[in-house]
């Protein structure tokens, strides 16, 4: 006969047990935002408004945009780089959604382009790099970047694509001779960001820069393009999964295998230079990297079958789930990008419950991030009007 | 000889083990451990988790630690306490209905010698 102590514990396990039941399934709820309320067809979300408000007082204030680049800066010198580039972006596609605020976005874009060129051309390419750049040589010479080339020419691409302005026509054209002539020479027709290290995420946004460039200057980048996707499917890919792995030699040895840090950064670049191509990367990294429990979604870093090292792009990976808050961040713009608007959706409630969103004065920013994975948010809740003009051969 | 009163044990003042009282108050002291970490400002060290410091003067390592005490608590208000609160108000549910059942038929069956009579005063 069991003892009545016994009977109460095995009580209030079963009460345990069913509050367990009824409110892990019910904590989403909590946390949905309502369709639309990150990213929107048209407009300008309401998040995406409250990011920007944040992103754009940083640029009005000299002191607070210091401090948090010196934050910044003090963990990785890139972060400074791509808080930059992602705003740029962000507010190009903004001045297409909002034409009323347009003046205001383009003036910023211009201030952060003149910023980013200054501290370029002052310091050299090594002051946006993390300090091993200079641990090695480089293979290509002269030693460039591909990282700050690809990435600055997206940003004067993306300038010039919402008003022209005739001091980045050159800058532009520079980039992309300069991108084209070193890619062409490799092996795996991509070059370096770092000494014998070729980044997908960089090779993949000089595709896209060469798009939008052949749009706006009359070139024609598509017979290296399509080289270049006919050598990436053969050469550039995980025999497993079929992921674009995230970094590989000159000569195509890969370094590091497919990423989600990497990859769904790839996959939206990716839909500049090869629709069909980015939307089976895409589907192969939804089906290899996203995973979602009781409401919830996130990305893992890597597939189940490779398992890479944790690093300043991962960020830390939660065990057993395999949660990684850099791959989940870009995640919601390849979700974004891709119009997966399911698993977009669930990601923005994972980023709600998880990055502690804090509002003040109509701005908003999520504690457990910084300024650039708040610009990438930033980029994922307003990307799209620039990608589809270019898509459908609009001139601006 | 002095014959030993039989009385029940008196009950802790935070409940019986797992009890609804002692299953609320836990709710009610992870809600205000939370709030008190909210109030410190501890929020803001949660950005260690992508590496970077609270505060360019903070070290990496003190914002992990507050960070991180910030997001046990985090998961203790939101996950841990309404699962117990709802754990101890089904249990105040149950007792109750409980006792409702048992109440009527312990009035109709009769006291024997050894057993004290039940008393009728409210409990």
């Amino acid at each position: 006969m069991k003892k009545p102590g016994q009977s109460r514990i095995g009580r209030s396990l079963s009460a345990l047990a069913v509050a367990t039941a009824i409110w892990i399934p019910s904590l989403h709820w909590f946390f949905t935002a309502k369709e639309g309320d990150f990213h929107q067809p048209s407009g300008i979300s309401t998040k995406a408004r409250q990011l920007a408000s944040r992103h754009l007082a940083l640029w009005s204030e000299p002191e607070a945009r210091q401090q948090e680049l010196n934050r910044m800066r003090a963990s990785n010198a890139e972060w400074d780089f791509m808080g930059r580039t992602f705003l740029v972006w962000s507010l190009a596609d903004m001045s297409l959604r909002n034409p009323e605020g347009k003046s205001q976005y383009v003036a910023v874009m211009d201030q952060i382009i003149v910023e980013t060129l200054r501290l370029e051309k002052e310091h050299g390419m090594y002051f946006f790099l993390m300090p091993y750049a200079r641990a090695g040589n480089f293979v290509m010479q002269p030693p460039r970047s591909q990282f700050l080339d690809s990435e600055i020419a997206l940003m004067l691409a993306s300038r010039r694509w919402v008003a022209e302005k005739a001091e980045y026509i050159p800058l532009l054209r520079e980039r992309i001779a300069f991108m084209g002539e070193r890619m062409a020479q490799g092996a795996v027709l991509s070059t370096e960001s770092y000494p014998n290290e070729c980044w997908m995420f960089d090779n993949a946004a000089a595709l896209a820069a060469f798009r939008l460039s052949d749009r706006l200057d009359g070139g024609d980048h598509s017979d290296f393009i399509h080289r270049w996707i006919q050598t990436a499917r053969a050469k550039l890919t995980d025999p497993v999964t079929g992921i674009l792995i995230s970094s590989y030699t000159v000569d195509g040895r890969a370094l590091d295998g497919p990423e989600g840090s990497s990859i769904w950064m790839v996959t939206h670049f990716l839909r500049l230079a090869d629709g069909s191509f980015a939307r089976d990367q895409y589907q192969r990294a939804r089906k290899e990297l996203a995973r979602g429990l009781a409401g919830f979604a996130w990305s893992r870093e890597w597939p189940a079958s490779w398992q890479g090292p944790t690093d300043i792009d991962s960020g830390p990976v939660i065990p057993v789930l395999g949660i990684s808050a850099g791959a989940s961040g870009m995640a919601l713009i390849g979700a974004s990008s891709a119009g997966d608007e399911d698993y977009l959706q669930r990601l923005v409630t994972t980023l709600d419950f998880a990055a502690f969103p804090a509002r003040k004065n109509g701005r908003l920013r999520y504690c457990a991030s910084n300024a650039v994975g708040d610009a990438a948010l930033l980029y994922a809740s307003v990307l799209g009007p620039v990608w589809n003009e270019a898509i459908t051969h609009h001139q601006p | 000889m002095i014959a030993k009163t039989q009385c029940a044990k008196p009950q802790p003042w935070g409940g019986g083990f797992l009890s609804s009282r002692y299953l609320g108050l836990r709710a009610v002291a992870l809600v205000l451990l939370f709030g008190a970490a909210h109030l410190a400002g501890l929020r803001e060290s949660t950005t260690f988790l992508t590496g970077t410091a609270a505060a360019s003067g903070a070290s990496l390592q003190s914002s992990a630690y507050a960070g991180g005490l910030y997001i046990l608590l985090y998961l203790g208000f939101v996950v841990l306490a309404p699962i117990l609160a709802l754990a101890a108000a089904l249990l105040y549910f149950w007792e109750r209905r409980d006792r409702r059942v048992s109440l009527p038929s312990a009035t109709k069956a009769q006291p024997t010698a050894t057993e004290p009579p039940i008393s009728h005063e409210p409990l």
